[in-house]
């Protein structure tokens, strides 16, 4: 008798222990589905941003031709970059497609300086705030992104979290990595 | 970043324990003062009291119990109220009204990017005050609630870096959950303050004799009671004083670190720095929008004294600014608190979890400002004319090109216009007029569309006068305010719902 | 009967106007905006307060304080009124034009006369 409760008694204490064990393991995994979603999360929004360019670009043009009569090679530049970056296939790709198509974007704003008329014009005023915008947005989307990625990472090789992540295959997030020193400097929409 | 919210809780959670046993403790000394019971055993001995020394001490017991109570009921009150409704009084007392993307497209997007540098998750609603003041705030429980409001001063006169760095500062509040834990800090320093006056005009009241019909006769009591009532006295003259020195010392605390958080978030300390400086060399404290002097009724005076009172929970200006400014290289918790120690000398600002994260660099400035400076004069009236929209001014143009705003106190039925003396009315919205489809197809759909009664009604239509605001008049005598930088070719009345096209 | 000021703007400039005795108000910080920090300053430090003038007391609309009389040191002086809580300034019909006449040193001060001759064209200032 004394036996039978004795076992029973480590039973419970066994089955007890690894439920406990099974409830930190799964509060570690959701922490690292949470972790990875949010830096799924954050790549997303940086592909809203670079959208939201790809966007505004045919308005700029629209509203730039009237004035820029003179500039018809700067004009064909941004939607030869913009058609470029949308077709990109490869990342790689599509980060220098991307990075040409801020430059030309830099480009048309520098040349505006030169048209009085255009700078006072509301709608190209409007255009120039969003795209300012944009730039910033793409910017800080691609911080954040790195600091999720950091986020995920720190998690999936730190204990416990690499027990966890190393059962379920969970794998490190590559950070945006910034190559030319023209692209690191978000490039420039000058306005004045 | 992570780990600094969670170690911002742990404490937040602490300091309001903290606080929670002052109250406590003052409404404790409080009732056991106010309300003793003798338990007196010793019948027929009308000295009982005076026998049994150690039984004063058991009689203090009742009271106090039913003091903390009190005290705890007080705050548990307010503190429900703050919670639910607290976001929407700030808005309320403050005057601020909620904007459209149109009406600011800038303010908008800036708080669009903070979001997004914050990892916010949900961005918050935009609010405007309509004071020429530089101020701003941060409302809401939480990020589902949350609200920023800046004032119309501050649109006027901050250049995009600049208004960004104060967005941030505000998200950053935001992020670390500081309105709700300021709130509730703030409630129950408020509740100590106010027992304790209860008990101090109690005191004052028997002093001068007053009521002496309430007291029962009875005189004076126990020795035990004389040195609970002396307690009671010490304690209600010091917690006040106490619980605003806790206080004052959080709240500055929590504005360092959204400082810090500002320019992790903008990647530009120079931005919070130099709106900070604009603020500090701020002389316009008193003034308030020319929109709201013509209506005559408000005491503007009174409006921006209380709201400068928020200021004397801030760490001085000069310091947060000379922070900010020798952040270089980078920008990073860690590099805060350095320069932090620096500045200000020692203390930890920010747990030690939160240093970890490695620096970010720094971002260039906005090219636009130099032409901002250039253009002061337009951003200033560009700020005016929203705060005029949020206080129903209507706004009329007259074929000279002058344009008119009128209050809405403004009584009389037609304007001249002073340039050329023609009439000017307000631009209506004919059902009548041709009957063409806008050219433009509208890009997007308007957002509050009520389907049933846009379709009982043929749409309405309006001249646009592009470049200002410009208010449309509804066949329903409704008037619908539209921003400059509104692109749809329609809208809907607020109030008929009727849409409005514009040709 | 009164009137709340209605605001006046005109090729980017705006002030807040009166329409029926049509005199013109300045917040605090326009003249600035107007003129350039450093004139209005000049400006302003030049002129006499507590002028001992038969005018009608005017009231501040924004504080509805008495103003305070002021002039000029020019010939003739302009009277204007000046808020004492520093809301801004009250200029009478004309008044503003002929202030801004007289400050023709202050940079910036051609162009508001200018702006103000086109925006109210038929109304010389009679000095």
């Amino acid at each position: 008798m004394i036996i039978v409760s004795m076992l029973f008694l480590v039973l419970a204490v066994i089955g007890g222990g690894a439920l406990l064990v099974f409830l930190w393991g799964a509060g570690i995994y959701n922490g690292l589905v949470r972790a990875r979603n949010a830096v799924k999360n954050a790549w997303s929004q940086i592909d809203v941003q670079l959208k939201r360019r790809h966007d505004l670009i045919p308005n700029l043009i629209e509203t730039c031709k009237g004035y820029m009569a003179h500039e018809r090679d700067t004009l064909e530049n941004i939607t030869k970059a913009r058609n470029l970056a949308m077709g990109a296939q490869s990342v790689g790709e599509h980060a220098r497609a991307e990075s040409q198509l801020g430059q030309a974007l830099s480009n048309i704003f520098a040349v505006a300086e030169n048209y009085p008329d255009l700078k006072a014009n509301t709608n190209f005023l409007a255009l120039q705030e969003e795209l300012t915008s944009t730039e910033n947005k793409i910017g800080f989307a691609r911080q954040a992104y790195n600091d999720q990625a950091m986020h995920l990472n720190n998690k999936i090789e730190m204990f416990p979290g690499s027990l966890v992540a190393g059962v379920f295959n969970f794998e490190a997030a590559e950070f945006f990595e910034i190559e030319d020193a023209a692209e690191r400097a978000v490039p420039k929409v000058s306005f004045s | 970043m992570w780990e600094l919210i969670r170690a911002n809780k742990r404490r937040s959670v602490a300091l309001l324990l903290l606080m929670l046993a002052l109250m406590l403790s003052l409404g404790f000394v409080i009732g056991a003062a106010l309300f003793p019971v003798s338990f007196n055993l010793n019948y027929g001995d009308p000295y009982g009291r005076h026998a049994y020394p150690a039984m004063d001490w058991l009689s203090v017991l009742p009271g106090g119990l039913l003091g903390m109570a009190v005290a705890s009921v007080i705050w548990a009150v307010q503190a429900m109220v703050a919670y639910f409704r607290g976001g929407a009084i700030l808005l309320s007392l403050s005057g601020a009204k909620p904007i459209e993307k149109a009406d600011h497209p800038r303010l908008f997007n800036v708080v669009e990017e903070m979001t997004i540098a914050s990892s916010l998750g949900k961005m918050p609603r935009v609010y405007v005050m309509d004071d020429m003041a530089m101020n701003a705030f941060a409302a809401g429980r939480d990020p589902d609630t949350a609200c920023v409001a800046v004032t119309a001063g501050l649109l006027a006169r901050l250049n995009r870096d600049e208004l960004q760095g104060v967005v941030a500062h505000e998200i950053s509040h935001i992020v670390n959950r500081d309105v709700l834990f300021m709130t509730m800090i703030s409630i129950m320093a408020g509740t100590v303050v106010m027992l304790s006056e209860v008990v101090l005009r109690m005191f004052r009241h028997g002093l001068h004799g007053g009521n002496a019909r309430y007291r029962g006769g009875k005189k004076g009591g126990g020795g035990a009671q004389v040195i609970v009532l002396v307690i009671a006295l010490v304690f209600a003259l010091l917690a006040p004083l106490l619980a605003q020195l806790i206080y004052f010392a959080v709240s500055r605390k929590r504005e360092y670190l959204a400082d810090a958080g500002a320019a992790v978030y903008t990647r530009f300390p120079g931005g919070l720095a130099g709106a900070l400086e604009k603020i500090g060399a701020d002389t316009h404290q008193l003034v308030v929008s020319k929109a709201t002097a013509p209506m005559y009724i408000v005491n503007p005076l009174q409006g921006a004294r209380a709201f400068h009172g928020f200021f004397a929970t801030h760490p001085p200006l000069e310091e947060r600014i000379q922070i900010l400014r020798s952040l270089a290289g980078g920008v990073s918790y860690a590099k805060y608190q350095t320069a932090y120690n620096q500045v200000h000398g020692k203390g930890q600002l920010i747990p030690q979890s939160g240093l970890a994260v490695a620096a970010a660099p720094l971002r260039a400035a906005d090219p636009g400002n130099a032409a901002q400076a250039g253009a002061s004069h337009n951003q200033f009236r560009e700020a005016g004319d929203l705060a005029r929209n949020l206080n129903g001014f209507r706004f009329l143009s007259c074929a000279c090109g002058a344009r008119i705003k009128l209050p809405p106190a403004f009584a009389m039925q037609a304007v001249q216009c002073p340039r050329c003396h023609a009439g000017v009315a307000l631009s209506a919205a004919r059902e009548n007029a041709p009957v063409t489809q806008p050219s433009a197809t509208p890009r997007t759909p308007p957002r509050r569309r009520k389907p049933a009664s846009s379709s009982a009604h043929a749409p309405l239509m309006a001249q646009r006068n592009a470049g200002a605001w410009q208010s449309v008049q509804c066949a329903c005598g409704a008037v619908k305010n539209v921003a400059p930088s509104f692109e749809m070719s329609q809208t809907v009345c607020a109030q008929c719902g009727r849409e409005i096209h514009f040709m | 009967m009164k009137q709340p000021l209605i605001a006046v703007e005109y090729n980017g400039i705006e002030v807040d106007y009166c329409v029926l005795c049509g005199g013109i108000w300045l917040d605090q910080g326009e003249l600035e905006l107007l003129l350039g920090g450093a004139a209005a300053n000049r400006f302003l430090g030049a002129m006499r307060e507590g002028a001992q003038v038969r005018e009608q007391t005017r009231r501040c609309p924004i504080c509805r304080g008495a103003m305070n009389k002021a002039q000029t040191e020019a010939t003739p002086p302009v009277l204007y009124d000046c808020c004492g809580r520093g809301h801004g300034l009250w200029f009478d019909r004309h008044e503003l034009k002929l202030f801004m006449q007289q400050s023709a040193a202050a940079p910036g001060s051609e162009a508001v006369a200018r702006w103000l001759n086109d925006l109210f064209p038929e109304e010389t200032p009679h000095s």
